[in-house]
């Protein structure tokens, strides 16, 4: 009886089983009509950034870990990091809608919150200037907002970005870090958001022997010979600042080293691609030339 | 000699209490482990009550008309929780039966499922997944795009079992000394091919990795569970047969041997059984550590070393324990979710040192 | 009945049996004698199956060993080792219980748990029944074993082995001999008994039929009283011994002087053939 017992125990588990996957051959549809009040979770930081750019931050019920802007997105519930989402917790914020960045996982979780009749709805973008007005124009269509000011003001920031970049004389070579924790340092290289942001910054990418990040190594570095060494601050700050930097092998002897040109810069505004895209050409920009003219 | 007769008169009386005891450990944790399907059904983020899980279930079966339920209870209890509840059960049961079936193979009451270098194999399937998995995924679906990790991990844990299982066997026979050289062997290789994988992955590929390693329940699906049930489940019910076996082997090879039992090939299909479902269970839920060491050590605790009983008790345990922890996962910090593999960690560590400290005052 | 047809074992170049044949019935108690590395152990082992023979067969009742299945084999033949490594927390009666092991199928009945018990009882290890084996004595713990493997052949066809190897090697005086007698009394219920000793006296005094093997061949085999002799002691274990009448029994006694005086070439204690530093030393002793 005793092991037999468990058996029984896995024969009514096998039929729960063929219960459930034969509940599973007819999805629950999504729910088309529009709730009396809109409640999105937002995962992503450049869709967080977006939806209350567009107005639309007093819908947002639940966001994650990487949607550190505005500060009021920062106060409501926290989903998880976006790619180990949880499907539970976020029904429980009973969100009508799901938006989340093409970043977002684990696919099974997706797939959780679709067959729950939840609204989900991934906004991806192209890391260039044209992506990012793409995601706004479409994440203002899904939650049915007027993009044209948002628009506007990216678009405005953007020609005075190239304004001051066509102005300005010097290019300086800029090598992007990104600190990973545990003092390991990453280099961005080609085909990168850090490179798309300093060229439209007006500087160039110091780094041009890879494509995607790369960890650092001293010859890597004398190999760049940055004039200016831009890094996430909050990633500066969990080296230690400055000094810190200063001492890993190889920085010192780079021009930037030993005209001390290290510029932090927050770190979406960098990296996030969101609605501030143009917003942060401008002060990357403005760092990057008045560092130089200041030695 | 020929007092038999008597010797059967003699009846029931003569069976210590623990040996008739013993007797009620599968029906009784099988009663803990429905008690734990029951309350992690109904806890969570959204908290479903004991009644509406009745009226929903009969009504999904047909057997009630729409209830007034709260509607979307009815699709966080089948699209996720139901499936999540069900992968537990048998995840916690693979671990905990893998984890008493290698004990008993080693003869050693210290030694982790782990051991063989079959989760690091699959730790490096899915490694490889995630890393490389975004060069190779344009020829795949994205309907198949939730399975390809599992599929990816669940391959790495079979070359590696062949791997184990290839150089353990000197001359026909698997000798289990050379078996854990082999998974230590195994489990070297795969670490730095991992590491190596790690080493070229980019910061979010990293992030993935570091909480896929974690373990986590919360990628259940129905799908997930059937498929799981298949190869987890299939190799659990053939695996939790050997507990006769495993006594035997307990007192060394040869007797075993003496007592009938073909041990070459017990070993060697015990070993290909633990290996699937540690492969399926890393498959599914990431690397979830102490659950195989430590059940199985509880029970012996609570009912004794007999393998009849601790197989299926180990099996029942370690599915109502993982139960348990991940609840605690999924109601902590609500309504994000800590890692599974924390969890079980956190509870298992401390026990395993004080087993640790017992044994060495046992010995000291 | 058990039998060796013309068993040759060899590992590498060394031989360690050379074409030994041996048949025990049932009745029998066949006690294996010899000295250090004469191929006691290896013979009994194969026996025992735990070793293939290079060359040879064993049968059981007739058969090859190899053409019953491994559950039959374990119900035909019992074998008791000189030692187990059993380190699980069994309690002593789970230990005898598992001789029933051939015998179930999953789980026991109530004449397993009579049998166990009584083959605790003629092992003098009723009141152990819930102890820890692991906390047991080295000869408890072969008493313990001697239950289980009785327990496993407690009943069934005449045609049963018993295979002892040194069963006596850990216990006291009285628990040796009841250890003997309750092989002779497996004997006596139609089992075929094979046992390895050390002691010639024990082996003279419950053997029914004594093997006596010498450098891997089978040196002499009979009666107890018809195979031990002076000569063969000197031949076989080179010790300088008399065989009398035991005074009260009707068995053989060997009673020892010493060592034989070995030849002038032998090698003696004091001197090994070793280093001049060593000499030097030895030269210094008085």
């Amino acid at each position: 009886m005793r092991v037999r017992s468990l058996h029984m125990f896995l024969a009514l588990l096998a039929v729960a089983v063929a219960v459930l996957s034969a509940c599973d051959r007819a999805p629950v549809k999504p729910r088309e009509d529009t709730p009396a009040e809109a409640r999105i979770v937002s995962v992503g930081s450049a869709v967080t950034e977006t939806l209350f750019a567009l107005g639309a931050g007093d819908a947002v019920v639940g966001v994650d870990t990487s949607s550190l802007f505005p500060d009021a997105a920062t106060k409501l519930p926290k989903v998880g990091y976006q790619r180990t989402l949880a499907a539970e917790g976020i029904l429980s914020l009973r969100p009508t809608l799901v938006l989340v960045s093409d970043e977002a996982g684990p696919p099974a979780v997706l797939e959780q919150l679709r067959s729950a009749g939840v609204r989900l709805e991934i906004v991806g973008a192209e890391l260039t200037v044209d992506g990012v007005k793409a995601r706004v124009h479409r994440i203002a269509e899904v939650v049915g907002r007027d993009p044209s000011k948002v628009l506007a003001e990216l678009d405005a920031d953007l020609t005075r970005a190239r304004v001051e970049r066509e102005k300005s004389t010097t290019h300086p070579k800029a090598l992007v870090l990104y600190a990973r924790g545990g003092g390991t340092l990453q280099v961005f290289g080609r085909n990168t958001t850090a490179e798309t942001m300093v060229r439209l910054a007006g500087g160039e990418n110091a780094v041009t022997g890879f494509d995607g990040t790369k960890p650092l190594t001293p010859e890597a570095l004398a190999a760049a010979a940055p004039d200016v060494i831009v890094i996430p601050s909050r990633g500066l700050e969990s080296l230690g600042g400055v000094d810190a930097l200063l001492k890993v092998p190889g920085v010192a002897t780079t021009p930037a080293g030993k005209t001390k040109r290290i510029v932090p810069i927050d770190d979406l505004l960098l990296l996030g691609f969101g609605p501030r895209t143009g917003k942060a050409a401008l002060e990357l920009g403005a760092k990057l030339r008045a560092d130089g003219e200041g030695k | 000699m020929p007092a038999t007769a008597e010797a059967a008169a003699m009846g029931q009386r003569g069976i210590p209490p623990r040996v008739a005891r013993r007797a009620w450990t599968v029906p009784a944790l099988s009663a803990v482990l429905l008690v734990a399907v029951v309350t992690s059904s109904s806890v969570g983020s959204v908290p479903i009550s004991l009644a509406e899980i009745g009226a929903l279930l009969l009504q999904r079966l047909g057997l009630a008309t729409a209830s007034a339920a709260v509607d979307t209870h009815a699709e966080i209890l089948f699209a996720i929780r139901l499936p999540r509840v069900m992968l537990g059960v048998l995840v916690g049961a693979g671990l905990g039966l893998s984890g008493a079936s290698m004990q008993g193979i080693f003869r050693n009451p210290l030694v982790d499922p782990g051991l063989l270098g079959i989760s690091t194999g699959a730790a490096l399937g899915a490694v490889a997944s995630i890393v490389l998995g975004g060069k190779l995924a344009h020829g795949i679906p994205p309907a198949l795009a939730p399975y390809v990790l599992p599929a990816a991990a669940f391959a790495g844990a079979l070359v590696a079992m062949m791997a184990v299982e290839r150089i353990a066997r000197v001359g026909g026979r698997m000798v289990v000394a050379t078996l854990l050289l082999a998974g230590i062997a195994v489990n070297a290789l795969a670490s730095a091919l991992t590491g190596l994988l790690i080493y070229v992955s980019n910061d979010a590929q990293l992030r993935t990795i570091t909480f896929w390693s974690l373990g986590s329940l919360g990628g259940a699906t129905s799908r997930t569970v059937v498929a799981t049930a298949v190869f987890l489940g299939i190799p659990l019910l053939l695996l939790v047969r050997y507990g006769g076996a495993l006594n035997a082997l307990l007192l060394g090879e040869a007797e075993a041997g003496h007592l009938g039992v073909d041990v070459e090939r017990t070993k060697r299909t015990m070993i290909v059984l633990v290996a699937l479902i540690v492969g399926a269970a890393v498959a599914v839920s990431g690397v979830l550590g102490f659950v195989g060491l430590v059940v199985p050590h509880l029970l012996r605790l609570a009912v004794g070393p007999d393998h009849r009983q601790l197989l299926a008790g180990s099996a029942l345990l370690g599915a109502s324990l993982l139960l348990g922890a991940d609840a605690v996962a999924r109601t902590l910090v609500s309504p994000a979710e800590l890692p599974l593999g924390i969890v079980t960690a956190a509870l298992g560590t401390p026990f395993f040192l004080a087993l640790l400290l017992r044994e060495r005052r046992r010995l000291a | 009945m058990i039998e060796a047809l013309s068993i040759s074992h060899r590992i590498g170049s060394a031989t360690l049996l050379e074409d030994v044949s041996l048949a025990v019935s049932s009745g029998e108690v066949l006690v294996l004698v010899g000295p250090n590395g004469a191929g006691k152990s290896t013979l009994l082992r194969i026996l025992a199956g735990e070793i293939a023979p290079t060359a040879g067969t064993v049968t059981l009742a007739g058969r090859p060993s190899s053409e019953w299945s491994a559950r039959k084999r374990a119900e035909l033949r019992a074998v008791l080792p000189q030692q187990s490594e059993l380190s699980f927390p069994f309690s002593c009666y789970e230990v005898v219980l598992l001789g029933r092991t051939p015998h179930t199928l999953g789980h026991e009945s109530q004449k397993d748990h009579a049998i166990t018990r009584l083959a605790m009882a003629v092992t003098d290890t009723r009141g152990y029944e819930e102890r820890a084996y692991p906390t047991l004595s080295g000869g408890e713990r072969q008493r313990v074993h001697a239950g289980r493997v009785l327990a496993q052949i407690w009943e069934g066809p005449s045609f049963r082995a018993l295979l002892l190897d040194e069963p006596t090697a850990s216990l006291d005086l009285a628990h040796q001999h009841a250890m003997l007698r309750l092989a002779r009394r497996m004997a006596d219920d139609q089992c075929a008994v094979v046992c390895v000793l050390h002691d010639l006296n024990l082996a003279a005094q419950y053997a029914t039929t004594l093997a006596v093997m010498h450098r891997g061949r089978l040196h002499a085999v009979g009666r107890p009283a018809r195979v031990l002799s002076p000569r063969l002691l000197a031949d076989v274990f080179e010790v300088d011994a008399l065989v009398v009448p035991h005074p009260e029994l009707s068995c053989p006694m060997v009673v020892t002087r010493g060592p034989l005086e070995r030849k002038a070439d032998s090698p003696s204690l004091s001197s090994p053939a070793s280093t001049p530093s060593n000499e030097s030393l030895q030269g210094g002793l008085p």
